[in-house]
């Protein structure tokens, strides 16, 4: 055995190692001293972050949503069936590259925007000709249309029958496929950045957004405000062209595709509350300029004593619209549950004042089951253009149109959501939810017939929507 | 008069000597030290499930936050990682697997040993803001930490009981509180590294002494020694290395790191310690 | 009107928010899956998109609902 001394000088001169480790040990054990001496705080040795939420993901690490919605409107109306696919890849670094495609498909009626009558109603209109075989389809009759060649031109005549003391409907296919793709990445540990660019595709309407963002924590990270910009610019292509503000139905269209740009800014902050309670308000300001009517949709005008339909126009509808609103969400945990809880105000320039508020609990059913119940209340007023009909013989107002969107009314939801883990990272998921607009069915003071008949055109919807997301 | 308590903890043998003749002094100072001793064990021991290192190994692939003593420790492992280069990692305790040191002459097969590589390494493992992501299969090891630790906490429980001078050693890493009573030095025994070697005496009067290297942990392979250290950044044995370093510092934590990172040196490791300026005692 | 309350509440929250909150190892509740304000992952996509093309208000928890020509 060979014992061999070194370094042991009189004066210790410590490496760049040594003495490093020096300072480090004398900090380590300074620091643990500090904490015996403050052990108020009961502070749990291991906190587990859920799966599938960030900060969590591990390095390099995908998340991927594949889902579909079933979605089928009452009285024959509108049915969809939507899947999409969600991924988002977290990187090591901290950034987040996603991306999201979605394909709708689109069948059934919606209302034409004209008034029931009490006898039948013949809508004639001019369509052109090279459009035909998805004009028959697109706007083609509820219940058997023709259409017919006018010989000579590039235009055909269009006619559908819509039988009395019916809600007229027009019926229409389509499909839209849209992709979104974003980046977010930490500038700094408390900053992150992100910008997207998305587009939207169906036959008669194109639209590209982009966004950016950027989100700060403070306090902690107790705090964030986050700040974002939109822009959209559409581009709607309508299979007849472009109607003029109240053009007569059963007129030659002369216009072409229009457009409309939008920009948007929403400003936010979230605060961790509680230890419980996290809870975030959003203030969203955003301002359309250019062509925002409906270019299938009519509105009757009717005569002032019997209330018949006289004519049908195209509708008229502003050309800007600027839209605010408040958002205040929280969630909250309750126990092994977690609530979530909103309210929206929202108000715009076209005299809607809007009310949302909702809620919705998920509860833990042993150890990979939960439900959620969730239930919405919306209400609405009418924009201040908003009309059943126009009466004939009265000065056009510059602006008009029957759409229920932009009417008075009111809307419940009620669902109810299952979740299951599975893979032991992924999630299958099934929700289902019944949506239903309740409102005024008459006008006081309706002429004639009108005041007999149910002008109501909202909607009762069923939506189930599945799907399953894993994390690997 | 030194009085003694014993007990095992961390699979070693300890003791805290007591240089007074106050027995309840000596009971009730043993008592706060091997309580500290087994908080920590039970805190940091890989080998049981319940502690953090076991539930952070059997975590990992998920995101989690620690506590703040289990959040020094590991800055403390991240800063010798970085300032060792690399040769101090507390990822590197899976290459167990494929090393056995038993004196025999097995050494693995480098496809096993590049199989376990991808989960060692310090790099691999996200450390910020104190939230920890292992990569699946990783796993932590606080074995070149933990013992040294309860040493240095155990000293501090001590100084918070009394002034008398005391000794405390687990199992060969030791820490004195200062001086005799009558100001002489604490003489401490090394053990024998194996059966043809004594053991020898050092005298110490204050600070911390570590030794890292077990003569019965090896594997002989033509003519080579191959020590029961392991170099992360290739999985293999570090050849040549001392039977034996023992280090002396001020503090067990750091004695120990720079007894391992010595032993890590092979057959530099005389003019590593020489380099470093550490007072330290080979042996060959 | 709306941009004045948003901004009298959003200032009395940010005077608020350097008291508030919690210690990063309190963070086990909020750590939940649920309790993040983004979990619905592509429902609430679906959620807007119904809503969008049904009511006339939008926005408010996000920028989105628009991109079709349902409204």
């Amino acid at each position: 055995m060979q014992l061999i001394e070194t370094g042991a000088g009189p004066v210790r001169k410590l490496g760049r190692i040594a003495a490093g480790l020096s300072m480090l040990s004398a900090n380590l054990l300074g620091a643990s001293a500090a904490l015996a001496q403050d052990s108020g705080e009961d502070e749990p040795q291991v906190v587990v972050h859920d799966l599938m939420k960030e900060p969590a993901p591990g390095p390099n690490t995908y998340v991927y949503d594949s889902s579909i919605l079933f979605y089928k409107e009452s009285g024959s109306r509108v049915q969809a069936v939507e899947p999409v696919f969600n991924v988002q890849n977290y990187l090591a670094n901290g950034s987040i590259i996603s991306g999201n495609f979605t394909f709708d498909t689109l069948t059934g009626a919606t209302p034409n925007g004209a008034t029931p009558s009490t006898s039948d109603q013949t809508f004639n209109s001019i369509v052109r000709e090279k459009t035909t075989s998805t004009q028959v389809t697109s706007t083609g009759a509820s219940g058997g249309g023709t259409v017919t060649t006018i010989p000579g031109t590039a235009y055909a005549k269009s006619s559908y029958t819509v039988p009395a003391r019916t809600l007229p409907l027009a019926s229409f296919h389509d499909h839209r496929f849209a992709g979104n793709g974003g980046l977010s990445w930490l500038a700094n540990p408390d900053t992150r950045l992100n910008v997207g660019l998305g587009a939207s595709v169906e036959r008669d309407y194109t639209s590209f957004t982009a966004n950016f963002g950027i989100a700060r924590d403070l306090n902690q990270k107790n705090t964030t405000l986050s700040l974002s910009v939109n822009l959209e610019e559409d581009i709607s292509r309508p299979y007849n062209g472009t109607p003029s503000p109240f053009q007569e139905l059963n007129s030659q269209i002369g216009g072409g595709n229009d457009t409309k740009a939008t920009y948007g800014v929403l400003a936010g902050v979230s605060q961790t509350l509680a230890r419980f309670w996290i809870t975030q308000v959003n203030f969203n300001l955003s301002g359309s300029k250019g062509y925002q009517a409906d270019p299938y949709r009519i509105v009757s005008v009717v005569d002032p004593v019997s209330g018949a339909p006289l004519d049908y126009l195209f509708e008229s509808r502003p050309r800007s619209r600027t839209r605010e609103s408040v958002y205040w969400g929280n969630k909250l945990a309750l126990g092994p549950t977690v609530a979530d809880v909103s309210v929206r105000y929202y108000h715009d320039t076209w005299g809607i004042n809007s009310l949302t508020a909702e809620v919705s609990e998920q509860i833990p059913l042993g150890g990979s089951l939960y439900i959620k119940p969730l239930y919405r209340y919306y209400h609405q007023t009418a924009a201040n253009f908003f009309t059943y009909y126009l009466v004939n013989g009265n000065a056009l107002p510059a602006y008009a149109s029957s759409d229920s969107r932009l009417s008075r009314f009111n809307a419940n939801t009620i669902g109810g959501k299952i979740g299951v883990r599975v893979f032991k990272t992924g999630e299958f998921y099934v929700e289902g939810e019944s949506y239903r607009q309740t409102g005024a069915h008459t006008v006081a003071n309706a002429p004639g017939q009108l005041s007999g008949l149910d002008l109501f055109s909202g909607v009762h919807a069923i939506s189930v929507m599945t799907g399953l997301r894993l994390r690997m | 008069m030194v009085l003694t308590t014993r007990f095992k903890a961390m699979g070693s043998p300890c003791e805290v000597q007591v240089d007074c003749t106050d027995a309840a002094l000596a009971a009730r100072i043993g008592a706060a030290v091997e309580a500290e001793a087994r908080r920590i064990e039970s805190k940091f021991s890989r080998y049981l499930p319940e502690s953090v290192v076991g539930q952070i190994n059997a975590l990992a692939g998920m995101g989690m936050t620690l506590d703040a003593e289990t959040r020094l420790l590991m800055d403390y492992a991240a800063h010798c990682h970085a300032i060792s280069d690399g040769l101090f990692d507390i990822t590197s305790g899976i290459l167990r697997r494929a090393w056995t040191f038993d004196g025999s002459d097995r050494v693995p097969d480098p496809a096993q040993v590049a199989d376990i590589l991808p989960l060692v390494g310090w790099g691999k493992v996200q450390w910020h803001d104190g939230v920890l992501i292992l990569r699946p299969g990783m796993e932590l090891d606080f074995g070149g930490i933990a013992k040294e630790y309860a040493v240095d906490m155990g000293v501090a429980r001590a100084r918070a009981e009394t002034d008398v001078p005391v000794l405390i050693n687990f199992g060969g890493d030791l820490c004195v509180t200062g001086p005799r009573a009558d100001g002489g030095r604490w003489r401490v025994l090394i053990e024998a590294v194996d059966d043809t070697s004594a053991a020898a005496w050092l005298e110490i009067d204050g600070g911390a002494i570590t030794t890292s290297g077990d003569a019965r942990r090896y594997v002989e392979r033509a003519g080579r020694r191959y020590s029961h250290i392991l170099d992360p950044r290739t999985g293999m044995s570090i050849a040549d290395a001392p039977r034996a370093v023992t280090v002396a510092a001020p503090t067990c934590v750091e004695a120990g790191v720079l007894s391992t990172l010595a032993m890590l040196q092979g057959p530099g490791c005389e003019a590593f310690l020489e380099q470093e300026g550490v007072t330290a005692w080979v042996i060959r | 009107m709306i941009r004045k309350v948003i901004l009298a509440l959003g200032l009395t929250l940010l005077g608020g928010c350097a008291h508030v909150g919690v210690k990063p190892w309190q963070r086990d509740i909020l750590a939940r899956n649920a309790m993040a304000l983004d979990s619905e992952g592509n429902l609430s996509g679906y959620h807007d998109h119904i809503y969008f093309s049904k009511e006339g208000a939008t926005g408010g928890r996000n920028a989105s609902g628009g991109g079709c020509g349902c409204n």
